[in-house]
């Protein structure tokens, strides 16, 4: 079978690319076409960024490329050689949750869990670039992380705590 | 005294026992650690190798037609193509309550989008090629999109074979016609009713369909091995309903399938039923021995699933001055899409409910599922109920303004109390439903108008009540095992799905409560129905209700097989014994004491040194205990549902009178749930709900051209509600009048708080602007114009 | 996707060499957010992809007293972040955090917006109240565009084949001023516009002077020059805009489309002209305060 894809896409240039994902390194092959989300998710078997609507729309497959969270669909896994990746399994330290993910767990911020990863990665780096946002702040980092269960609510309750337990 | 008199007592034991370890406590969800570290595994999270196959389907491009012919032989002839399959290969009805859809069209298209052919490839973008490669020739016929068209009698047929579908003795189609269910209702004397009213209030609403969007879309992977029997990994909220419908269309019998469910990223119905997987199975039937993965795109979510049936609604009230409800006539005609398998049950639900939760002495209430040239509508979290108490709801406020009466007053005179009569005829049992209206006005200040700085916005109040009960055949039975681990732990084995609303954390807590054992040493196990026992469908919002209480069974069933293996060995009085902290005491001798795991797995010796006992393995079944049926002609009956969840939201908004922008500020939940087994996952329900409800009162619309083409299939032109869109300030109240057969009291509530919420903004833009909008979405345009239109009779009266 | 090579050359001139050697057919790619979406779409299937994300020389954001020039790798967010922007350029800041979400501006660029010509483009109706200029370089070399020039239609624009976006320099306007962005979508956030509104007032020594530009609403955003000349040099009233709106009407034509009908996006060019126009003039007044 894998012949087939020679036969169909041969005359195109497979890359070799380097990069980190959650502080590993890696070295893969891919073609240009790629999705750094599927890349992410059918090659290295990461698989807590989510496809939602592979448009940009949703945020379900936020991650977190050189400190700043993308959409991984949007972006090409050619582009992120010499890059490096975080996923929400990468704020886990030493066995350790990180304190969004603990706010989290503590205010029930999760229903069915599948904008979560996504959501606690956009949030993570809000919370760096300013340890103690204001709920217009946190609403306006998450806009692009859609969640159908939560109505937010209880998301935004959680950032403030994880803030104030940072802050601490 | 019999076990099972023993078993009740003790059932009514704990539902009076007040001081609870674990039932009414917060306790983190369950499932959280997995899903915030990005553990939890989702049916695309699944790896199946590199025998993997991809399906993509072809879809029809037109709304209404005859297949001439499907050609896939150039298709089939594409390198790495390894099935096509169309129609006529499984030539197979599928369907829950009514088996009018085929697994791929048959001769005739019946939506734009409709799956008329399907490939498999090694990989999606050669399956992809391939579908254009396929061929297929259409002969159009005529048209129908609108329900109340689509009823009458000359309208063009949709299912001329209406009459030969098998379906449930509860539903009645009406062969001939496009009507796939009517629902009657009559109760007292309507014309006397009218009669007896000061003032009638007649209008009529809509409601457009919406979509789910669960941010998961649908995803399956099915394989089928050499002596066919089937597995099905799938993104669904009823593993059971799938065996049992793919066994039925393929005249399998239900063991040769085995659905796998892993966690699910939202359902609200769009995963209930069978969908994706009618056309994946016959995919892997082709391909024996490779897994056939088949993803929808977003785009698909939006045609190729489920979408929420539109209505159109007729409401007739009689009134008197002093605010009592006389009468009610309403005409429900729901839009049912091209398939009505799953809907039809929908139309009989918002039959049943169809006054809402009010006492109306006369009644005359006419629902009908009606079929359309529209994508498949199915469940979608509330059953109909979000759409009918719009109109209901909004026909509320408007008979309070005909009144003079305020419409929190109005309300609380015609709320049906414990003992009243519905509209089908039996009690109402105890309900808190007058607390959640009065708790809503209360929080949110109804009576008193706020006033905006900005001279172009306006602000008003509005509330809504609502009811709604678990849609469901009377067979809809729960069952679930429990079984010991050697460290004293215990695994629920049972086939509800979690998919959000808490299901796994609501068991750990009740077998917690029950077993007295630590949450932290109980898990629950995700459905695989070679392996768990039935559960009918997540859905209705049964599932706390139901699987709990099939769960204290199950419970009671170890407790009776522990203690009366310890009674013997201890030689007392089984009644002695108790449970506390995971050991069995003996009140009668507290020098008697054993942990459960020293008794659970490898039994216990008796006073003659035998050993008995072993691995012990608790069950327990439920099903709804005393529903009866009810007459087809009159919809009266003893007991036609098991329960009713009441509550009430109200909302303040603001209204941009320049831009028609609507900004809702404030709302206030109270929902009666019988007992908060975890209050914080119940408000957490609740906020879920309303913003669900917000975005489908201001947002959400499916848009189609005039041929029926699904013009908005996208969330860049489907929009739902941001972090932005929501009042930071949501009240929620836990409101509990017993359930008497629930688990603890328990009833459910995952549903039910997303049903008043559009009609409650609804009635609060007309507090603000004094314009009633009587179709949703309350999109600015709509507000503006209705805002112009004021002030053009205004100035007319002038 | 279809399928594409993909080249990321570390230099303006590499790139120039790339699109030479192989021809039409190529697309630059850059914060990627419109681009690959059309690509999965297969809305444009180029044969290469050339990759300008490593072009130092495009990665400038340099203030100075002529005014601000701004690469062509310049993200949204970088924008929105930039104090030299939000201080002198008010309306550019408030225009970049309208577009898409956090994670879309992360990627975004200003020249990205501007290149993707769409009508609802969020960033042109501020550049073009700025009078602002696009620096390209093409197979025959520099061209410096005039902002009100570059957009020819839905879509389209004046590159051509080969040619690139260096930066995109906005002057500083010659008297004190301020700028706004308003926007109307669908919902709070994440949106495209159903209408987009500029405004640019001036303080200049023989009055004020008013810019308005639109987006959404006509094949390309637009100046509406016509209000313009009605309010200039005279004192900003709710009433006097209130007579100028009319002339609004006479240069959009928006169309009926799935995110909004004609009539609605008509009724709106008024009041966000008006909002914006009057929004910013209070700003205005309220910076000369804190100045006297």
């Amino acid at each position: 079978m894998g012949e087939v894809i020679a036969f169909e896409r041969g005359s195109y240039m497979r890359k070799s690319i380097h990069f980190m994902v959650n502080g590993e390194n890696y070295n893969l092959e891919v073609f240009p076409w790629e999705t750094l989300l599927e890349v992410l998710r059918n090659k290295i078997g990461i698989t807590s960024p989510k496809y939602g609507c592979g448009k940009g729309e949703c945020g379900a497959c936020t991650v977190i490329l050189n400190d700043e969270p993308v959409n991984s669909c949007l972006v090409l896994a050619i582009e992120i050689d010499g890059k490096r990746i975080i996923t929400v399994e990468g704020l886990v330290k030493d066995g350790k949750l990180h304190p969004l993910q603990e706010a989290f767990i503590e205010k029930g911020a999760v229903q069915c869990g599948f904008c979560t990863p996504g959501m606690i990665l956009s949030l993570s780096v809000l919370l760096k670039r300013n340890p103690d946002p204001s709920e217009e702040e946190i609403q306006e980092t998450i806009a692009g992380n859609i969640c159908r269960c939560t109505g937010y609510v209880a998301i935004v309750e959680a950032t403030r705590h994880a803030a104030n337990i940072l802050s601490k | 005294m019999s076990s099972d008199k023993i078993k009740e007592e003790t059932i009514e034991l704990e539902i009076v026992k007040e001081e609870f370890s674990w039932i009414g406590k917060d306790i983190p969800r369950v499932d959280a650690w997995e899903k915030v570290t990005g553990e939890a595994k989702y049916t695309d999270d699944l790896q199946f190798g590199p025998k993997l196959l991809h399906a993509k389907l072809k879809r029809s491009p037109v709304s209404h037609g005859k297949i001439i012919n499907i050609d896939t032989k150039r298709a089939l002839s594409l390198p790495g193509v390894k099935a096509v399959v169309t129609g006529t290969d499984f030539p197979y009805l599928i369907g829950l309550y009514l088996k009018d859809r085929n697994l791929y069209a048959v001769d005739r298209v019946r939506f734009i989008g409709e799956p008329v052919a399907g490939v498999a490839a090694i990989s999606e973008e050669i399956a992809e090629e391939a579908l254009e490669l396929i061929e297929v020739e259409y002969k159009e016929l005529p048209t129908v999109f609108d329900p109340v068209l689509g009823a009458r009698p000359e309208a063009p047929i949709i299912h001329p074979d209406l009459g030969r579908y098998p379906h449930s003795d509860f539903i009645y189609p009406v062969p001939g016609t496009n009507i796939s269910n009517h629902f009657k209702v009559r109760k007292g004397n309507l014309e006397e009713g009218f009669k007896n009213s000061d003032i009638i209030i007649e209008d009529s609403y809509q409601v457009p369909h919406i979509q789910h969007s669960t941010i998961e879309t649908h995803v399956a992977i099915a394989e089928v091995d050499f002596r066919r029997n089937v597995t099905l990994w799938t993104s669904s909220q009823s593993p059971f309903a799938q065996r049992n419908l793919i066994a039925q269309a393929f005249g399998l019998p239900q063991s040769k399938v085995r659905v796998i469910t892993p966690y699910l990223g939202g359902g609200f119905g769009s995963k209930a039923g069978v969908t994706i997987e009618a056309c994946l199975v016959p995919l892997a039937m082709k391909v024996l021995g490779y897994p056939v993965k088949l993803r929808m795109t977003r785009e698909e979510e939006f045609f190729g699933t489920f979408v929420r049936q539109a209505l159109k609604a007729f409401v007739k009230m009689g009134v008197k001055k002093d605010g009592k409800i006389q009468a009610l006539e309403v005409k429900y005609y729901w839009a049912g899409g091209a398939y009505t398998e799953y809907g039809v049950n929908i139309t009989r639900a918002s039959g049943y409910s169809s006054s809402g939760p009010y006492e109306i002495p006369n009644v005359k209430s006419d629902t009908y599922c009606i079929y359309t040239n529209h994508p498949v509508g199915g469940p979608y979290r509330g059953f109909g109920m979000s759409e009918i108490h719009f109109a209901i709801e909004s026909h509320m406020d408007e008979a309070a303004v005909k009144l003079g009466m305020d419409p929190v007053e109005f309300r609380l005179l015609n709320a049906l109390r414990g003992g009243a009569e519905t509209l089908t005829g039996n009690k109402m049992h105890p309900t808190g439903l007058s607390d959640c209206i009065l708790t809503v006005a209360t929080t949110l200040n109804m009576k008193e108008k706020e006033v905006c700085k900005s001279p172009v916005k306006v602000r008003g109040k509005g509330i809504a009540a609502m009811w709604k009960a678990p849609a469901m055949p009377p067979d809809a039975g729960s069952s679930v095992f429990v079984k010991f681990n050697e460290d004293g732990s215990i695994n629920i084995l049972a086939s509800g799905m979690e998919i959000g609303q808490g299901y796994h954390t609501v068991l750990t807590q009740i077998a917690a409560e029950a077993l007295t054992i630590h949450p932290e040493k109980i898990k629950v196990l995700s459905p695989d129905t070679d392996r768990n026992p039935y559960e009918w469908q997540t859905v209705a919002s049964r599932l706390t209700w139901s699987t709990g209480n099939a769960l204290l069974k199950a419970c009671q069933d170890i407790k009776d097989q522990v203690f009366a293996l310890l009674s013997k060995s201890w030689e007392v009085n089984s009644k002695d014994l108790y449970l506390i902290n995971g050991h069995v005491v003996c009140l009668s001798d507290p020098t008697k004491k054993i942990a459960l795991k020293n008794v659970a797995i490898y039994g216990i010796r008796m006073p003659d040194g035998k050993l008995e006992g072993g691995p012990i393995m608790g069950h327990g079944m439920f099903v709804p205990p005393d529903v009866t049926p009810v007459d087809p002609e009159t919809g009266q009956g003893r007991k036609p549902v098991v329960h009713f969840t009441t509550g009430a939201q109200a909302v303040e908004v603001e209204v941009d009178t320049e831009t028609g922008v609507i900004k809702v500020l404030k709302a206030a939940s109270a929902f009666d749930v019988g007992k908060a087994i975890n209050p914080l996952q119940v408000k957490r329900q609740m906020e879920g709900g309303l913003v669900q409800g917000l975005s489908s009162a201001l947002f959400e619309e499916l848009k189609f051209d005039q041929h029926g083409k699904t013009l908005n299939p996208s969330f860049t032109d489907y929009k739902i509600a941001t972090s932005l869109d929501v009042p930071s300030d949501i009240v929620s109240n836990i409101i509990e009048a017993p359930e008497h057969d629930g688990p603890f009291g328990a009833r459910g509530i995952g549903e039910h708080p997303m049903i008043p919420t559009a009609a409650a903004i609804a009635n609060a833009v007309y507090d603000a602007i004094g314009v009633r909008i009587k179709r949703l979405p309350l999109s600015p345009e709509g507000v503006l114009s209705a805002i112009k239109e004021k002030g053009g009779e205004k100035r007319e009266e002038k | 996707m279809k399928e594409f090579d993909y080249y990321r050359p570390s230099n303006i001139r590499e790139a120039l060499d790339i699109t030479r050697k192989l021809g039409e057919g190529g697309a630059y790619l850059n914060g990627g957010t419109d681009l690959i979406v059309r690509m999965k779409e297969k809305l444009e299937q180029p044969r290469y992809v050339i990759d300008i994300k490593e072009i130092s020389e495009l990665k400038t954001l340099i203030y100075n007293d002529k005014g601000i020039h701004i690469g062509s790798l310049t993200t949204l967010n970088e924008i929105s972040n930039s104090l030299n922007i939000g201080n002198y350029f008010p309306g550019l800041k408030e225009a970049a955090s309208s577009v898409g979400s956090y994670q879309v501006r992360a990627r975004g660029t200003l020249t990205g917006n501007l290149v993707s010509s769409v009508p609802s483009a969020d960033m042109v109706p501020i550049l073009l109240c700025y009078d602002s200029e696009v620096l390209t370089i093409g197979l025959d070399g520099e061209r410096r565009i005039k902002l009100s020039s570059f957009i020819k239609g839905p879509r389209l624009n004046v590159l051509k084949p080969g040619e690139l976006v260096k930066e995109i320099f906005i002057s500083h306007p010659r008297y004190s001023h301020m700028s706004i962005y308003l926007k109307l979508g669908r919902r709070a956030a994440v949106d495209l516009a159903v209408v987009g509104v500029a405004a640019l007032v001036l303080d200049t020594p023989s009055g004020f002077e008013y810019r308005v530009a639109l987006g959404a609403v006509a094949p390309t955003p637009i100046r509406a020059t016509k209000i313009e000349n009605y309010l200039r040099h005279k004192v900003l009233t709710s009433e006097l805009v209130e007579e100028g709106l009319p002339l609004i009407l006479e240069e959009v034509s928006p169309i009926d489309d799935v995110r909004s009908s004609r009539q609605y996006r008509l009724e709106m060019c008024k009041v966000f002209t008006k909002r914006a126009l009057l929004k910013a003039w209070e700003k205005l007044l309220l910076l000369r305060e804190v100045v006297i």
